[in-house]
């Protein structure tokens, strides 16, 4: 092979290697994330499940953000509660994931320095076979390699499709305010 | 007469007292306690994988089930086994490191398609 083309090929395996690494580097992993959600009625027991193991993977090249929550991992206080959940609402054995694509918009992490920022969140929520447009205000901090993002929005069982049985209704408010607090951390 | 009725009175306090307790127990039990159930699967991390993506894993999810293979990453309260599965402790500040082997025992929740891997949770250690 003559040395020019030789140069060629190596010089495009170091590109390519390059690229990989950059992207490598550029990719912020949580594997413990939490989400938590809550639809409270007063004088009534709490409806909250909270959710230990959600896995968010953010790029800060695109500024997009993916999560997943196995929604069997949502644990309540009362274990029947858990049961119905799973069971007559989420229906958890056809619908096992929560899924949210999205975007962290006009959001550049190199400017970012120790104190917090608020940034817009964009994307959709795919639960029970149903999508939803989310849209809310998120706290971004970072030390070091680490980044936390925390916040909340709210949804609706109706926007999942999710029918709530007439008898339970004034147990479980109409509003569900779900929380997210991720700590991610460069891989 | 008088004895009769007393015995009646008794029976129905009584009757009454085991309906309440009866619905108190089944209404208030409480989860499961995976670390005494008997586990349903016996396999290594690598196989618990394999058949998930070969047959899609339903008759995993919500088993107990005992995994076993070697540390390849750690967090907190969790570990990594063979980049395979991510196994969730129940008790925090097990003395663990990377290249371990073991075998735990817990509830399959599912699979994580963004980091493809069979997560586990509320574990504890076999051996």
């Amino acid at each position: 092979m003559p040395t020019h083309m030789l140069k060629g090929v190596l010089g495009f395996v170091l590109v390519f290697l390059g690229l990989i690494g950059v992207n490598a580097q550029e990719k912020y992993i949580d594997k413990n994330g939490i989400i938590i959600f809550e639809a409270s009625e007063k004088l009534f027991e709490k409806v909250k499940a909270t959710n230990e193991t959600v896995t968010t993977i953010f790029d800060a090249q695109t500024n997009e953000i993916a999560c997943l929550a196995l929604v069997k991992a949502f644990r309540f206080k009362n274990a029947l509660m858990q049961e119905h959940f799973n069971e007559n609402y989420a229906e958890s054995d056809s619908y096992p994931k929560a899924i949210f694509k999205g975007k962290l918009v006009d959001f550049k992490l190199e400017e970012l320095q120790a104190q917090n920022a608020e940034v817009d969140l964009k994307g959709k929520l795919s639960f029970h076979g149903k999508d939803k447009e989310i849209e809310t205000v998120v706290t971004v901090q970072r030390a070091g390699d680490k980044l936390a993002i925390l916040g909340d929005f709210i949804v609706t069982p109706a926007d999942f499709d999710i029918k709530i049985p007439k008898i339970v209704r004034n147990k479980i408010a109409k509003e569900v305010q779900v929380k997210i607090d991720f700590k991610l951390a460069k891989k | 007469m008088n004895r009769r009725k007393w015995t009646f009175a008794a029976l129905v306090v009584f009757f009454t007292l085991a309906m309440v307790w009866l619905g108190y127990t089944v209404l208030s039990s409480g989860h499961r306690s995976i670390s005494e159930e008997e586990a349903i699967y016996d396999l290594s991390a690598e196989k618990l994988f394999m058949d998930w993506n070969r047959e899609g894993g339903k008759r995993f999810v919500d088993q107990t089930i005992i995994a076993s293979g070697t540390i390849t990453e750690m967090e907190k309260n969790s570990v990594i086994l063979n980049n395979k599965i991510q196994v969730n402790f129940i008790d925090s500040g097990l003395e663990l490191s990377n290249g371990d082997s073991l075998a735990i025992k817990g509830r399959c929740v599912g699979y994580d398609d963004l980091l493809e891997l069979v997560k586990i949770d509320q574990a504890s250690i076999v051996n």
